[in-house]
């Protein structure tokens, strides 16, 4: 390839995007420049003999696609839907459902989203279920850890956040996403700290987050409610007015919800209950009513 | 299958920085988007990165974020090694480097170097996303940048770089001036990119240190 057309190749392959669509044809018939997803590398394979035998199609959107990249997450599998967080006079207060949606079908009704880590904080999570679980096994080797020191000292939320933002990046550089939003609630030495990753490994803190549908639905509400000293009663109901609209209007959550609480004091998460809803609506009585069908 | 998994995302914001005789300012909105939902108002793009050297990045934040993090940590090691700041010329090669470095998967972070020379005149370093850079007088770059660089290039008046003898590109405004300009840019911007709003971060550097004003935008 002369360089011109090496070049505008280079170019139209950054991001991943567009490979192949708009490349020159080569007039050296038997080098293709592939770019492989690992970092930094740039192989020139020869298409006439695949060196491990794997098929090499270029796929629809100009990216090769190997055998060997099926490790990777395409989609997740068992979905939970929002976690909302609120911080209070006290401290923070996180809520979720406790469902976990198989696409469609509404799969599990009792999973727990919401856990307490270490002795300061509380990590809720949306998205795929088992990526969840894993986050968790890592957490857990990460407190061992800090344990295992036996100084005193413990890790607080802001240094689990920072760890969970460390941990979604990278894995999201190598095309492999954890598929979750998290949110990290704790509060050490007086100090609340509420924060969200998501799977882009983007995080902020905040005074009141969501993740999911609750991002469209709940925090238009905590916005417009939000005030710095709430009681705890008041910042529940705040909660269960968002978790009410997410209950109507998004079609993956349950009527069965866990709140969690962090303090000074620690972390408690209190068992599941269900809000009281209203389906009496006269259009919901006889639906046949005013839909006869026109044929 | 739909669309396919894009490791990226734009989290909007514009940065805009200004160099003066003996200062330079660097302003970016607090505005944190996604989509086209807010995901924070108040979050800054802002970083120093030495004593005289202030980053302002917009576009992905996860990238954002690492790229500030690989820097502050590459000025550490320098100051280790040398015993002293790195000086704002070496920071914009750095950064321009460190760019480049992921050529073939980019940083999605849009850079505004700003800060004072070794002489202690104000500097601007303008970047793309894979480290191509040039020393202006002022710059703007993120989701606002094309509202506010015809502004800035009128009120500016800066001369052409094809000039001999090269004439300097700094602004003859005045600090508060300049300043003030800046907050009528980023009042413009908010006013028709909705990606831009909430706050404006207006970070100031001078011989006597660094100073930062925060200005309420519209949150609409």
């Amino acid at each position: 390839m002369n360089p011109n057309t090496q070049l505008s190749y280079a170019l139209s392959c950054t991001r991943g995007r567009g490979g192949r669509r708009n490349t020159l044809k080569s007039t050296n018939n038997y080098i293709k420049v592939e770019i492989f997803l690992p970092l930094f590398r740039f192989f020139w394979i020869n298409m006439a003999t695949a060196m491990d035998g794997s098929s090499m199609s270029p796929s629809a959107d100009g990216l090769v696609n190997l055998e060997m990249d099926s490790q990777r997450t395409l989609y997740p599998y068992v979905t939970g839907s929002s976690v909302l967080g609120i911080k209070y006079k006290d401290g923070i207060l996180l809520a979720s459902d406790t469902g976990g949606s198989y696409g469609s079908t509404l799969r599990f009704k009792g999973v727990e989203r919401i856990k307490v880590i270490g002795k300061h904080s509380l990590l809720g999570a949306s998205g795929e279920i088992s990526d969840f679980q894993e986050i968790l096994k890592y957490l857990d080797e990460l407190i061992l850890y800090d344990n295992m020191w036996d100084d005193g000292n413990s890790l607080g939320p802001k240094e689990v956040h920072n760890y969970l933002t460390r941990v979604m990046y990278n894995r999201r550089n190598k095309f492999d996403p954890l598929w979750n939003s998290l949110v990290l609630a704790g509060v050490k030495n007086g100090e609340k700290h509420l924060g969200v990753v998501t799977m882009l490994g983007v995080h902020y803190e905040d005074n009141h987050v969501s993740t999911g549908f609750g991002n469209h639905l709940a925090v238009p509400i905590l916005r417009k409610e939000w005030r710095e000293d709430l009681t705890f009663e008041e910042a529940v109901k705040i909660l269960e007015k968002c978790l009410m609209v997410l209950l109507y209007r998004d079609r993956s959550s349950i009527n069965k919800f866990q709140i969690a609480k962090v303090t000074e004091e620690g972390a408690t998460i209190y068992p599941p209950y269900s809000l009281k809803t209203f389906w009496e609506f006269a259009a919901f009585k006889e639906p046949a009513k005013n839909a006869q069908g026109s044929w | 299958m739909g669309s396919r998994w894009s490791p990226y995302d734009n989290n909007g914001g514009t940065c805009v920085a200004i160099a003066g005789a003996n200062y330079c300012v660097v302003a970016a909105d607090t505005r944190m988007s996604t989509g086209y939902s807010i995901l924070t108002r108040e979050y800054s793009k802002t970083c120093k990165l030495a004593d005289k050297c202030v980053l302002a990045s917009s576009g992905f934040q996860a990238d954002v974020r690492a790229l500030q993090k690989n820097l502050s940590a590459k000025h550490l090691f320098y100051q280790h090694q040398h015993n002293k700041q790195m000086s704002c010329p070496a920071m914009g090669q750095l950064l321009s480097n460190t760019l480049y470095y992921k050529r073939f998967f980019p940083y999605y972070a849009f850079n505004v170097l700003g800060g004072l020379d070794n002489e202690g005149k104000g500097c601007v370093f303008t970047y793309d996303a894979v480290g191509s850079y040039e020393r202006v007088g002022y710059s703007t770059q993120g989701s606002g940048s094309s509202l506010i660089m015809p502004v800035l290039d009128n009120q500016l008046k800066s001369p052409s770089p094809l000039l001999l003898p090269a004439k300097d590109a700094i602004t003859p405004l005045s600090e508060s001036e300049a300043v003030d300009l800046v907050k009528d840019v980023f009042a413009s911007a908010t006013e028709r990119d909705i990606y831009t709003g909430d706050k404006v971060e207006i970070v100031i550097i001078n011989d006597v240190g660094i100073r930062r004003e925060y200005i309420d935008l519209r949150k609409d």
